[in-house]
């Protein structure tokens, strides 16, 4: 129904610009902010009507305006001005072999219309598409950051065995201690005690004197240098401990 | 007449144990050292019905003692009496059948009365 060689339509939407290009080997679209108007178009932009061009020779166009030899090119422009910040530039290059009619204009400009609907939804696809991508990013990062944050508290756990573990040493070295300690300082204790058990079974003052004074001396210094010993002992153990 | 024999490396608590039996048990016999390898090399010539041991002594402890009482199958009555309170300790006197007690020092007259009035 249309004949041509190249098509082209040029949607603005504020600063976003979708730009379509049809020619007979296939079709490709831009899509991005304020891309670039090709030199017609601007042309077609600011006259507000319809052109049209015989001789494009002179006119820097894309790869995909190029004719075959001796096709006589026929370049229509239209500004299909939609108003509120909404332009369509639709740019149409025939030639000898595929003539276009102008009869087929007011088709033309519904066809590059709906184009432009099914574009916007290919458009959102894409960012739609970008988005998730980048949802996808921030979630890998988020489980990188996890597996760091896992890393960082195995680690205090370990630090806070390893400490729990020195408690408990330092413990059972002060258990030992003190046992140690209690037994050293019962036994010549233990012996004074003794001895004033048996002190009951004297009557004579002068046996005491013999048998049991020295005995308790004997022992009275017995725990006084164990006592001194604990402490010293313990003094330092304290300070091994501390450290 | 009942033998007993006193080992301890102490020579004052051996003193004290004497002095108690013989108010207690005045019948009894006494033979006390305070070298335990002399004390051992003695057992079997003095043959004692109890013996009292320390178990905190050089060269041969209670504990020496009463292994090599076992290994030697030697079966007299013992009455550990030490100085230490230890849970180990007291756990670690079950494995010697021979062994009756295990008594805390200081001694209990009331307690050694009554162990030498009921051998």
């Amino acid at each position: 129904m249309l004949n041509f060689h190249t098509f082209r339509a040029s949607y603005r939407r504020g600063t976003s610009c979708i730009q379509l290009t049809v020619t007979t080997e296939g079709a490709f679209f831009e899509h991005g902010q304020q891309l670039p108007l090709l030199a017609h178009e601007q042309e077609i932009l600011e006259a507000e009507k319809p052109r049209h061009w015989s001789n494009i020779v002179a006119l820097p166009l894309p790869e995909a305006f190029e004719l075959p030899e001796g096709e006589e090119a026929q370049l229509w422009g239209w500004n299909f001005n939609q108003g509120q910040e909404r332009v369509l530039l639709v740019s149409l290059l025939a030639g000898k072999s595929r003539m276009f009619c102008t009869n087929h204009t007011p088709l033309l400009q519904l066809i590059a219309e709906n184009l432009e609907m099914k574009l916007l939804e290919l458009c959102l696809l894409q960012e739609l598409e970008e988005k998730n991508r980048k949802l996808q990013e921030a979630l890998f990062a988020i489980d990188g950051k996890n597996n760091q944050i896992a890393s960082i508290m195995e680690l205090q756990q370990q630090h806070l065995k390893l400490s729990k573990e020195k408690i408990a040493a330092k413990n059972a070295k002060l258990a030992e201690l003190s046992a140690l300690n209690a037994h050293t300082l019962r036994e010549p204790l233990s012996r004074i005690l003794g001895l004033v058990s048996v002190l009951e079974y004297y009557d004579s003052l002068e046996e005491v004197r013999d048998q049991i004074l020295p005995r308790l001396r004997e022992s009275s210094n017995d725990l006084d240098i164990a006592l001194q010993d604990v402490i010293t002992k313990a003094t330092q153990d304290l300070m091994e401990l501390k450290r | 007449m009942k033998r007993v024999l006193l080992v301890d490396d102490v020579e004052i608590s051996n003193f004290i144990m004497i002095k108690m039996i013989e108010k207690h048990a005045p019948a009894c016999l006494i033979l006390d050292f305070t070298d335990p390898v002399a004390a051992f090399s003695a057992l079997d010539e003095y043959r004692p019905d109890v013996i009292f041991l320390d178990l905190n002594m050089p060269e041969m402890n209670g504990w020496d003692f009463l292994q090599k009482m076992q290994r030697e199958g030697k079966p007299y009555k013992v009455y550990v009496l030490t100085s230490s309170t230890s849970e180990l300790d007291i756990r670690r006197v079950e494995v010697f059948a021979n062994v009756q007690k295990f008594l805390v020092k200081p001694t209990k007259e009331e307690e050694i009365a009554f162990i030498l009035n009921h051998l």
